[in-house]
C-alpha cells in the first residue's frame, strides 16, 4: 500500500516540535531528555521555516529519480525497492559530501555531527515497518503531517500526487 | 553451501566475504581497511579468521576470502587474539601519534607498541583512500609510491595534482587521521598531497564551496542533466531558492 505524509500547510502552526520529534527519533536514547544531552546532538531531517509569512515544511522529497543517488560513487543513497523510501548507508559513505554540496536540489542534506557521513529523512523506516507513523508526523500537535493511503485522499488531491503542487508535500512510500 | 562460523551452521545461496557473512549473523571481526563502500583489500591484516576445511587449518583475511562450502571458521581463537595483537602493534609503530588509530585498536587492548616508531606519517599504508580517490569517486589523484617499508601514499612525483577534485573523501575515509584539508579563503589545502585547489563561490551569497574542479568534472560527466544554476549555488541558498518557489506558487493557490 503506498503511503504519502501528507502536509496541510494551513493547519501549520510552525511550533517546530516535528524537528524536535525528529531529532529525538534519530537520537541515541530515543528519549528527549536525554537526548538533549548527548554529545554530539542528535540532528533533526526535517525543518520549518517561515517565508512569505508561510510556514513551509522542508523535507526529502524521496524523489522518484533521485539526484543524490545518481551523484552517490559508491551507492551508499539509494532505496530497497522502488517503493521505498531512499536512504542512506552509513557504512558505504565515504563522505565525499559530493550529494550535500551538488546533489539535491533541496538541499535537505547534510552532514553527520557524529562522523561525518551524509543524514537526510529516512522517513522513520523502522516506525513504517511496525506500521507506526514518521515520528514527525506522530509528534505533529495539530496534525498538519499525516501519515496517509493514496485513497484516503480527496479525489482532487489524488490526481495532484506526484505533480508540483504549492499546498501538500508528499513522499510516497509503500508499506509492507 | 553450508559453512560453520564459530559454531552456528550458516547456509548460503551466494558468493560472500566470510567478514559479510559474520557481519550478517552478528559475529563482530575487527577491521581496519575495510570499507563497505570499497572493495576489498586485505592491507591491515587485523580481520584474519581460522579457516577449517578438509582437514587442514590456516590463517587467511575475512575481507579477501569469500567462503566455500564446507569450511570451519573460527573468528575469535587465542591464537588470533595473539596474532591480531601483534599486527596491531605493527601498525600503531607507523603511526604512534594517532588518536584515531588508538582508539580503534582500544578494542583489542592494545595502546601502544613495542616496535620502533615511524616518525614522517601517521599513513598506516591501508589503501582506502587510493581506493576512493579511484574507483569511487573516479579522480586516481594518488597511489601508493616507493616500495617496502618506505611505501606510501601520494601524488605522482608528490606535486600539486592536476586531477584531484579536491571531494575530501581520502582524508574522511581514512583510519588513521593522517590526511587533513584545510579551506583558507578561495583555495582547499589538503597539504599531505601538496595539493592545493580553488574554491567556487556561491553566486548569491558569496560563500565558498566547492572547488572549481569538482563542478567542472560533474558538469561534465553523469551528473549532465542537473540545472546548470545549481552547480554555483551553496547548499542554503538552493533550499531558500526552492522554498521562494514553493511560498510563491502556495500563495498564488490562495
Amino acid at each position: 500500500m503506498r503511503k504519502i505524509i501528507h502536509v496541510d500547510l494551513d493547519t501549520c502552526m510552525g511550533c517546530h516540535t516535528c524537528e524536535l520529534e525528529c531529532a529525538t527519533a534519530h537520537s541515541k536514547s530515543k528519549d528527549l531528555l536525554t537526548a538533549i544531552q548527548e554529545n554530539p546532538l542528535p540532528q533533526h531531517r526535517i525543518r520549518v521555516e517561515s517565508v512569505k509569512g508561510i510556514n513551509i515544511l522542508w523535507q526529502c522529497r524521496h524523489c522518484e529519480d533521485a539526484p543524490c543517488e545518481t551523484i552517490c560513487p559508491t551507492n551508499a543513497i539509494g532505496r530497497a525497492n522502488p517503493e521505498s523510501p531512499v536512504v542512506v548507508d552509513d557504512n558505504k559513505c565515504l563522505s565525499c559530501k559530493m550529494c550535500i554540496q551538488v546533489g539535491c536540489p533541496f538541499g535537505v542534506l547534510k552532514e553527520d555531527n557524529a562522523d561525518g557521513v551524509v543524514t537526510k529523512c529516512d522517513f522513520c523506516i523502522e516506525n513504517l515497518e511496525e506500521g507506526a507513523e514518521p515520528a514527525c508526523a506522530s509528534g505533529c500537535p495539530t496534525k498538519a503531517l499525516k501519515l496517509v493511503s493514496l485513497d484516503e485522499l480527496p479525489e482532487d488531491k489524488q490526481e495532484e500526487v506526484g505533480k508540483e503542487i504549492p499546498t501538500v508535500v508528499y513522499k510516497k512510500v509503500s508499506l509492507p | 553451501m553450508k559453512v560453520i562460523i564459530d559454531g552456528k551452521d550458516v547456509e548460503l545461496q551466494e558468493q560472500k566475504t566470510i567478514l559479510k557473512v559474520a557481519e550478517e549473523i552478528g559475529i563482530e571481526i575487527p577491521t581496519l581497511c575495510h570499507h563497505d563502500g570499497l572493495s576489498s583489500y586485505g592491507s591491515c591484516r587485523l580481520c584474519i579468521v581460522e579457516i577449517t576445511n578438509n582437514g587442514n587449518t590456516e590463517i587467511d583475511t575475512a575481507c579477501t576470502r569469500s567462503v566455500e562450502d564446507g569450511m570451519e571458521i573460527k573468528t575469535a581463537t587465542e591464537r588470533l587474539t595473539e596474532e591480531r595483537k601483534l599486527i596491531a602493534e605493527l601498525l600503531l609503530a607507523q603511526a604512534p601519534e594517532s588518536e584515531k588509530l588508538k582508539a580503534s585498536l582500544s578494542k583489542l587492548g592494545v595502546q601502544e607498541s613495542r616496535f620502533e616508531a615511524r616518525e614522517d606519517s601517521d599513513c598506516i599504508v591501508c589503501g582506502r583512500c587510493v581506493r576512493a580517490c579511484k574507483e569511487e569517486v573516479g579522480a586516481g589523484a594518488i597511489t601508493f609510491v616507493g616500495r617496502g617499508y618506505k611505501t606510501k601514499v601520494d601524488t605522482p612525483f608528490s606535486i600539486n595534482s592536476d586531477v584531484c577534485i579536491g571531494c575530501t573523501a581520502c582524508a574522511e575515509v581514512c583510519p588513521t587521521g593522517a590526511i587533513t584539508v584545510e579551506d583558507e579563503e578561495a583555495m582547499r589545502y589538503i597539504r599531505y598531497f601538496n595539493t592545493e585547489l580553488e574554491l567556487a563561490e556561491c553566486a548569491e551569497c558569496g560563500k565558498y564551496i566547492n572547488p572549481k574542479r569538482m563542478i567542472e568534472k560533474l558538469k561534465k560527466e553523469d551528473f549532465a542533466y542537473y540545472p546548470e544554476e545549481n552547480f554555483e549555488l551553496c547548499e542554503a541558498c538552493r533550499r531558500n531558492k526552492e522554498m521562494n518557489k514553493f511560498a510563491d506558487k502556495f500563495l498564488e493557490a490562495k
